[in-house]
């Protein structure tokens, strides 16, 4: 009969059986127990490797048969990563629903709708301000978009487009806000073109005109000039009119003819005759006398008009002159806006974001934070519920009484842990380059050492932790409150920059900040681990987490003494 | 000539904080003896074993194993000494075999002796056929009885058993008991605490009792009743039990003390046989029935009660 036939787990049958035990044990007759006294081989020194080796395949046996555990720690980071590499395997949003609200929604407005709405983004128009407000509060929208009355682009307009958000929700609203922006920014930028191109236009016109103005002033210019040089010389001409003409003394010719007439003893018809044809004479010659007096008053008037006009054409070239200046101020002015090309005009300044990473999906972005968080969280609490769970086993009493050092046990529990984990980063990793397949073989490789020295630091928390609680619920929400502490102080959930001056220097020096960092550069940016100074750190971390550990566990003991 | 002393606890005190749990105790446990320290639950029993296992550190005095002073050879302790506990210091997901293997290893055994050992064992404790059965999978008693296996892998000289039957119900404690004794008499030292007296004063050869940390009387359990009882008991019980007049008959016959009971009557005495012979023979020429009669010396729990009480 078998033994585990005659013993069952009641506690009523037990005193049956062991009963049926006893007499099947009668039946088998007298035992030899001289196989008890014999000296067994086991004072020589044995390898403390042996040791080891046994302590850890005890955990691991323990960890394997204790099945849930065993599925946790292994198929859980393998289904977390599963889940997040296929949910997040993207680099864009998806379906994101955004209230707006107008009381007249113009043409520009429904366009900008429309573009939007060709995107990531799914646009609800409600019915009142408040509506639009409310979703964003009660979380049914991120967003909420306050379009202007009749929005247009004129001279009146002010054109500003209110977005209310959600700011609890930082991660997705910064995005949405950035992208809403962006998707503003791109509309508002066409129609600033189409406004500076006409402004543009106008201008180029202008310097057009102002050149044929030039041309044409410069014809004013020359013809004034010539019309100016001509006057002058009228005016020169006039002056040297002499239209002087003296009077002519009337006794003289008399005289004359007197003499005459009694030297040539003329007739007094031919006296007569000569004396009308020299009256004649004199009154033709008084009657030139007096034409040439009036056009002597007529060439002064004609010099003044002339000298007049020629200061007209003179003051009509300085004005030409002048014109002619102004269009030459125009036209450098003109010529003076070096930027004609409109885009340069609308955004003289732009920002290109050039990615550094090769790959451009969310879960590379979020990949580092989620193994360190993986592994700390994994790490803390496998550590110290283990030691918990040492401490609380009553099998603990019959390892302190066997030769076997403290160290070797601290050593074992570590070994147990870092293996069990460092097999779980392998999985994480594994998982990770089916979806990831651009970062190098080497990246992962890279990726798994850093991340057994961050486990290293947080197993040896975490076995501190057992070491000082006594219980598993206080050492789980121990490990529990140091792993939020270090997330919520990390980049993870509120950038660094929001923190205030010596917090933010003293968080830099969160392990998790540090390694986050690292990792990030190994798989954005394909750092080396020569670049990784805060390895060094990390590593001094360790060493003193190990030793704090040592020398707790050897106090403890002697406290305990 | 005083029996050579294989452990040896000399004027040991121990404080937790004001508290003094052990007062200047000392006692020898002869080299392959049956030692029971009894002592009422938080006497100090365990706080004893502890000191001798190094697990906790005596205040004051000194502990010696085979004559040398454990503070100075703690490998001794550790390699001559197996201990099981109250609890069962076992590991439950593991098998049988595999307890025994490991603190085997844990103790530096080869595997081989390991194996050999543990066969030895299995076929002591009754659990050859079960050592592929995970420790959890058995039953208290089959547990105990691992867990004593465990203490013996590494061939102890001094098997240390605190409570051992503790949580067992008759049979199993019956079967333990037996057990602890065929260990004991295979040339181990036993050295068990408890505080069921029946039991230690049938099993053990030697006894300490400890009142509040003290160590107030030790000897063999018939030293210890012959020290505070000189009386036999006896228990009489008749039909139709009319007590008063026997106890007339009697006489003032070297009686200690009478107890009249309900349906049955108790004489101390230190001449029992004297009284028996004169009590049956009122009883032959009266009208009473023996129902039952008995006659025996007074038990440990009632010499431990008076130590105690005093």
């Amino acid at each position: 009969m078998k033994a585990s036939e005659l013993y069952s787990k009641s506690e009523d049958d037990e005193g049956r059986n062991v009963k049926k035990l006893m007499d099947a044990k009668r039946q088998g007759g007298r035992r030899d127990y001289s196989a008890l006294m014999d000296n067994v081989q086991m004072r020589g020194r044995l390898n403390p490797l042996s040791k080891l080796f046994r302590i850890i395949i005890k955990n691991y046996k323990i960890l394997i048969r204790t099945r849930t555990s065993a599925l946790i720690f292994l198929l859980g980071p393998l289904l977390i990563m599963a889940l997040v590499s296929i949910g997040f395997n993207t680099s864009t949003l998806y379906g994101v629903n955004i209230a707006s609200y107008s009381e007249s929604y113009s043409p520009l407005a429904e366009a900008l709708i429309s573009n939007l709405s060709s995107g990531e983004y799914i646009i609800q128009k409600v019915e009142t301000q408040d509506k639009c407000m409310n979703a964003v509060k009660l979380g049914e929208y991120p967003v909420c978009i306050l379009f202007p009355n009749d929005m247009a682009v004129d001279n009146s307009a002010r054109n500003v487009i209110t977005l209310y958000i959600d700011e609890s929700r930082l991660n997705i609203a910064n995005a949405i806000t950035e992208k809403l922006s962006s998707k503003v920014a791109v509309q508002a930028d066409a129609l600033s073109m189409g406004a500076v191109s006409q402004i543009l236009n106008a201008l180029d016109n202008i310097n057009r005109e102002a050149e044929a103005a030039k041309s044409g002033s410069a014809i004013l210019s020359s013809n004034n000039a010539e019309e100016a040089s001509t006057l002058a010389t009228a005016l020169s001409s006039i002056e040297d009119f002499d239209l002087t003409a003296s009077a002519i003394d009337t006794s003289g010719p008399a005289s004359e003819i007197s003499s005459i007439q009694s030297r040539l003893n003329l007739s007094s018809s031919e006296f007569t005759a000569l004396t009308a044809s020299v009256n004649t004479v004199i009154n033709e010659y008084n009657s030139i006398r007096g034409k040439l007096d009036t056009a002597k008053t007529n060439a002064g008037a004609v010099q003044e008009n002339t000298v007049s006009a020629k200061n007209k054409v003179n003051a009509d070239t300085a004005i030409i002159r002048d014109v002619n200046a102004k269009i030459d101020t125009i036209k450098t002015n003109v010529g003076s806006v070096k930027i004609t090309n409109v885009e340069s005009i609308v955004s003289p300044i732009k920002i290109s974001v050039q990615p550094l990473t090769k790959t451009k999906n969310y879960f590379i972005y979020i990949l580092p934070a989620l193994l360190i968080l993986l592994i700390m969280l994994v790490s803390l609490l496998i550590s110290s519920t283990g030691v918990i769970r040492e401490k609380e086993s009553s099998a603990s009493l019959r390892n302190f009484i066997t030769p076997t050092s403290p160290g070797t046990f601290l050593l074992a529990h570590y070994l147990t842990y870092i293996s069990i984990i460092g097999l779980q980063s392998a999985i994480m990793l594994g998982v990770t380059r089916i979806f990831i397949k651009d970062v190098p073989f080497t990246t992962y490789l890279l990726a798994l050492a850093l991340l057994v020295i961050f486990a290293t630091l947080f197993i040896f928390i975490g076995m501190f932790i057992g070491t000082i609680f006594n219980t598993g619920e206080s050492a789980t929400v121990a490990s529990v409150s140091i792993a939020i502490i270090t997330l919520v102080f990390s980049n993870s959930i509120l950038p660094l920059e929001t923190l205030s001056g010596f917090l933010r220097l003293v968080v830099e020096y969160n392990p998790f900040v540090m390694m986050e960092k690292m990792l990030k550069g190994l798989f954005l940016f394909e750092a080396s681990i020569a670049s990784m100074t805060n390895l060094y750190l990390i590593l001094g971390f360790i060493g003193g987490a190990a030793l704090i550990t040592i020398v707790l566990q050897i106090m403890r003991e002697k406290l305990m003494r | 000539m005083e029996e050579e002393a294989i452990i040896k606890f000399e004027n040991i005190s121990k404080s937790f904080g004001r508290k003094k749990v052990l007062n200047n105790v000392s006692i020898s446990i002869p080299r392959g003896s049956y030692f029971g320290i009894i002592g009422l639950s938080g006497s100090g029993k365990t706080t004893l074993l502890n000191i001798l296992l190094g697990y906790w550190k005596q205040s004051s005095g000194k502990v010696f194993f085979n004559g040398k002073q454990i503070k100075h050879n703690k490998s001794a302790i550790h390699t001559n000494i197996g201990f099981a506990t109250q609890g069962i210091s076992v590991y439950p997901l593991l098998t049988v075999k595999e307890n025994l293997a490991y603190f085997g290893r844990l103790y530096g055994m080869k595997e081989e002796s390991i194996n050999k050992r543990s066969k030895a064992l299995l076929d002591l404790i009754d659990l050859t056929d079960d050592e592929d059965l995970l420790a959890k999978e058995l039953s208290t008693g089959m547990l105990r009885r691992l867990d004593i296996a465990c203490s013996l892998i590494h061939n102890p000289m001094v098997l240390v058993l605190d409570e051992p039957t503790e949580d067992l119900d008759p049979v199993l404690r019956k079967e333990m008991l037996a057990l602890i004794k065929k260990i004991n008499d295979s040339g181990k030292t036993i050295m068990m605490t408890s505080h069921m007296l029946d039991e230690v004063e049938v099993v053990c050869s030697k006894i300490a009792i400890i009142h509040n940390g003290e160590i107030i009387e030790t000897g063999s359990p018939e030293e210890l009743k012959n020290r505070y009882s000189k009386n036999d008991e006896i228990h009489l019980s008749t039909k139709p039990g009319n007590y008063e007049e026997m106890l007339k008959k009697l006489g003032k016959l070297n009686l200690s003390n009478i107890v009249l009971k309900r349906n049955k009557i108790v004489l101390y005495t230190p001449s029992a046989e004297k009284v028996l012979k004169h009590l049956l023979a009122i009883i032959n020429t009266g009208r009473e029935k023996i129902i039952s009669l008995k006659v025996h010396r007074p038990t440990m729990e009632e010499v431990f009660e008076y130590i105690t009480k005093r």
